[in-house]
């Protein structure tokens, strides 16, 4: 078990990195109990738990900050993702990954900020170029595309359950739309790999409380390659950043879809 | 099956609604790819629920998220489309009692502003005679009286056996009586209107079990089956689509209780 002299000392290094990248994120003027708690915890602590890296990591979280809404916090977190090494278009990727699951103004309001943060640097900016997308002209291609991603990312299983959603049988029309778009364009953009985007989807589900939901994507998780580990790494990390019972709520999920499949 | 040029000539029906410049295809190209057509040109026009009605959906969504330009621009959209200032405030109005205080405080708020933009609509902009009851006796006589009307006598049952009636009965004979017997009393809204934002606001906060009374109450006021899935999907789109399968998962069920 860690020493709070440990975190401490794992908090200052990263912070020091930080420092070196980022000269000019300078620690929130609040309450300096808030900051020694949240350095200690989560910069000296959870971020660095093995399992699952920075990077994705930094998906979970920005993800969490985009559900939760509060400008100042996408910010922040999108700065840090970009210093880390995620790229302009990764994180505008995963604001266009949750246009699905999070809802429109969600994205709207993570485009805007995450434009902002790439506009403070030259090199984001200069890295910040559209994507070379293939945009399929017809709706019944965009389904027909959506459906082998989801056949050969999440199996047969997982494709039959989607094309038997609620949403199909009793909106048909706006759900072949939004399942075109989704299945078919978005996850098709070149931005994101599918472990990337299962990250955000992850976070996204546990912090909107779709629980059944969020147990079919655990499976779905497993069935992309995500490891036993990496699943519920995620909600630990999303999870400080939407509240901790959130993270109880996921893994009961999780640890039935684990003890179903024998992992 | 439908292309997505078809979509985007579809969505140029919208163009007098939209802002005329939105910075969103520079921010990413891709969104407004997807979106445009998806959203303006696809769900907005499906049959079964009108333009209006949709635009009262997803100012509800809208209210629940709290984003300020979100809610701008969808209030602008109503506006353009022809309802009233006031019915707009009545939206807010109507959600104190399902998303809460500050939601409603920050939707007048932003309605106030885009109201303001224009000379027609803040000539338009004037407050409905109300008539206002003296005591919280008379308001839940009033408000016992709508349910039973719009929604039936085992609504008002369900109401008035709240767990909040039973535990916090002090508090709640004053929520209940102000939210039935004022809010639902207005003339600013229809009860249609209303029922499509409380089941939007519902929907939007994840209230479950309470979404599928009120998808009983929507069936006993004469909403069909189409209505009531058709606000899910307008008003889940704008606040994440698992929010409609959830919401749906409710109304199956309820449908097939009743038989409908």
């Amino acid at each position: 078990m860690g020493t709070v002299a440990e975190l401490q000392q794992k908090s200052a290094e990263l912070r020091k990195f930080f420092d070196q990248h980022l000269p000019y994120a300078r620690p929130i003027p609040v309450l300096a109990d808030f900051v020694r708690i949240q350095h200690e915890l989560m910069w000296g602590g959870v971020w660095l738990v093995d399992g699952l890296d920075l990077k994705l990591r930094s998906f979970a979280t920005i993800t969490a900050q985009c559900v939760n809404g509060y400008d100042f916090g996408v910010e922040h977190q999108v700065r840090t993702g970009l210093t880390i090494g995620i790229t302009p278009r990764q994180i505008k990727g995963i604001f266009i990954q949750l246009l699905f699951y999070a809802g429109v103004p969600a994205t709207v309001s993570g485009l805007r900020i995450a434009q902002e943060v790439i506009n403070e640097r030259e090199e984001w900016k200069s890295d910040d170029v559209p994507l070379d997308v293939d945009w399929l002209n017809s709706i019944e291609d965009m389904l027909k595309q959506g459906k082998s991603l989801r056949i050969k990312n999440w199996g047969e299983l997982a494709d039959q359950e989607i094309e038997g959603s609620l949403a199909r049988q009793m909106v048909p029309e706006a759900a072949e739309l939004v399942d075109g778009y989704h299945f078919g364009q978005v996850w098709a953009l070149a931005d994101l790999s599918q472990k990337e985007r299962m990250v955000c989807i992850l976070a996204a589900l546990m912090c909107r409380g779709h629980l059944k939901q969020l147990k079919r994507h655990v499976g779905y998780a497993l069935e992309a390659g995500l490891n036993r580990k990496e699943v519920c790494e995620v909600f630990a990390q999303a999870g400080w950043y939407r509240g901790w019972p959130y993270v109880e709520d996921a893994l009961e999920q999780a640890n039935e879809v684990f003890e179903e499949r024998g992992i | 099956m439908t292309t997505a040029d078809e979509l985007a000539k579809r969505a140029e029906a919208f163009r007098d609604y939209l802002p005329d410049q939105s910075p969103m295809p520079a921010i990413s190209p891709e969104y407004s790819q997807i979106q445009v057509p998806l959203m303006w040109g696809g769900i907005w026009q499906v049959p079964g629920l009108d333009l209006k009605l949709r635009s009262f959906a997803t100012i509800s969504a809208q209210c629940v998220n709290g984003w300020d330009f979100g809610l701008r621009h969808q209030i602008k959209v109503g506006l353009t489309m022809g309802m009233t200032p006031q019915q707009i405030k009545g939206i807010f109005i109507q959600l104190l009692f399902y998303a809460g205080i500050p939601a409603t405080v920050y939707g007048l708020l932003q309605a106030q502003q885009v109201i303001n933009e224009r000379e027609e609509w803040r000539a338009a902009d004037v407050s409905p005679d109300s008539d206002w009851l003296d005591t919280i006796e008379e308001k839940l006589q009033r408000g016992s009286e709508i349910r039973r009307q719009h929604w039936g006598e085992q609504a008002n049952k369900d109401v008035e056996g709240s767990l909040a009636q039973q535990m916090v009965p002090e508090a709640s004979d004053i929520v209940d009586g102000y939210n039935f017997g004022e809010v639902w009393a207005r003339a600013d809204l229809s009860p249609k209107e209303r029922m499509v934002c409380v089941l939007a606001a519902l929907m939007a906060r994840g209230h479950w079990k309470q979404l599928r009374q009120y998808i009983g109450y929507a069936l006993e006021m004469g909403f069909d089956q189409r209505e009531i899935c058709e606000v899910f999907s307008q008003s889940g789109w704008y606040r994440g689509w698992p929010h409609v399968e959830d919401a749906l998962e409710q109304a199956k069920a309820v449908f097939e209780e009743k038989g409908v």
